[in-house]
């Protein structure tokens, strides 16, 4: 696939995709459009291939997880440079909404706060089976773990957030 | 496998942030030009790169230089004896075009100090009471 047809088949996942990398890098608007960008500039410079052994959903959701890792690695290391007072290059983009983030719900910050305090493994996998829909093979597919331990994320996931959320918001 | 019977609870509420998500999501082909304008190499370097791309230049310079100098300092050092004093005559023996400016000629008066022949001189005279005024200020 290339060109037109590479874009029509990824269009429909486009928000699946966006929502994807918001779960890969902690909800942050701002790097999940670049996360979404970057991976869609490997996906168009042939470094992301699509092969055909999986479906296009849980490929494009392995590129897109495995460009999220990039990033967060790149900030670690622009963080080390500042701690060392090297100053930082990397300059943010600026949000087409900024004010879309004042409105959220008290419930959905609450969310959003007991699931960002589950490991990221965690966050993964639920985002995968409850958020998307996938199975837990497909999930594991898109991780590149084994069932097993996606299984496992999964409970001690669930697990957590329940504990982690008020008893108004989980009810 | 799952079981969403027993975890409706959280699915509803990963269903509620979906449909939040999907508000703020960018839209597709705004996302998908911006990278075919990266993948193309349209937009400017970032300042990491364009850092990069200066220091390797500056080191390019600096490499270049190094390496004139030891290309080109053994050829002109690496000449017979005999050059080396036809060179040296030649040094000694070479004239500025502007060493003539230098010819002090003109001034050859401030090699001697002028004498003052008051003789052939017509001063005024030094009789105080001719001057007007009068001589002496203490008589007023």
């Amino acid at each position: 696939m290339q060109g037109e047809e590479l874009a029509a088949a990824i269009e429909p996942l486009h928000e699946s995709g966006f929502g994807w990398a918001l779960a890969c890098c902690g909800r942050d608007d701002d790097m999940a459009r670049e996360i979404l960008q970057s991976a869609y500039v490997k996906i168009l410079e042939g470094k992301a291939r699509f092969d055909g052994r999986s479906s296009l959903k849980t490929w494009l959701f392995g590129v897109i997880r495995r460009t999220a890792a990039e990033h967060r690695r790149r900030a670690w290391i622009d963080s080390a440079r500042r701690a060392l007072g090297g100053g930082s290059e990397r300059v943010p983009a600026a949000s087409p909404d900024p004010e879309a983030r004042l409105v959220r719900s008290e419930k959905d910050r609450a969310v959003r706060s007991a699931l960002a305090r589950l490991s990221l493994r965690q966050r993964e996998v639920l985002h995968l089976v409850f958020y998307e829909g996938l199975t837990l093979e497909e999930s594991a597919g898109v991780l590149g773990v084994s069932v097993g331990s996606a299984r496992t994320h999964y409970e001690r996931g669930k697990a957590r957030l329940r504990r982690l959320l008020p008893r108004e918001v989980a009810s | 496998m799952t079981d969403p019977g027993n975890d409706r609870d959280l699915g509803s509420l990963f269903a509620r942030l979906r449909e939040e998500d999907r508000r703020r999501a960018p839209a597709f082909g705004h996302v998908w030009s911006a990278a075919k304008r990266r993948a193309a190499g349209d937009p400017a370097p970032s300042l990491a790169a364009r850092r990069w791309v200066a220091a390797a230049a500056l080191t390019g310079a600096a490499v270049l230089v190094v390496a004139s100098a030891l290309l080109l300092g053994p050829a002109r050092s690496g000449g017979s004896v005999s050059d080396a004093i036809v060179l040296a005559e030649g040094l000694s023996s070479w004239e500025a075009p502007t060493d003539g400016l230098l010819d002090a000629y003109r001034f050859e008066f401030l090699d001697s100090v002028p004498t003052l022949d008051f003789d052939s001189m017509d001063l005024p005279s030094a009789d105080a009471s001719a001057e007007p005024g009068g001589g002496d200020p203490t008589a007023r």
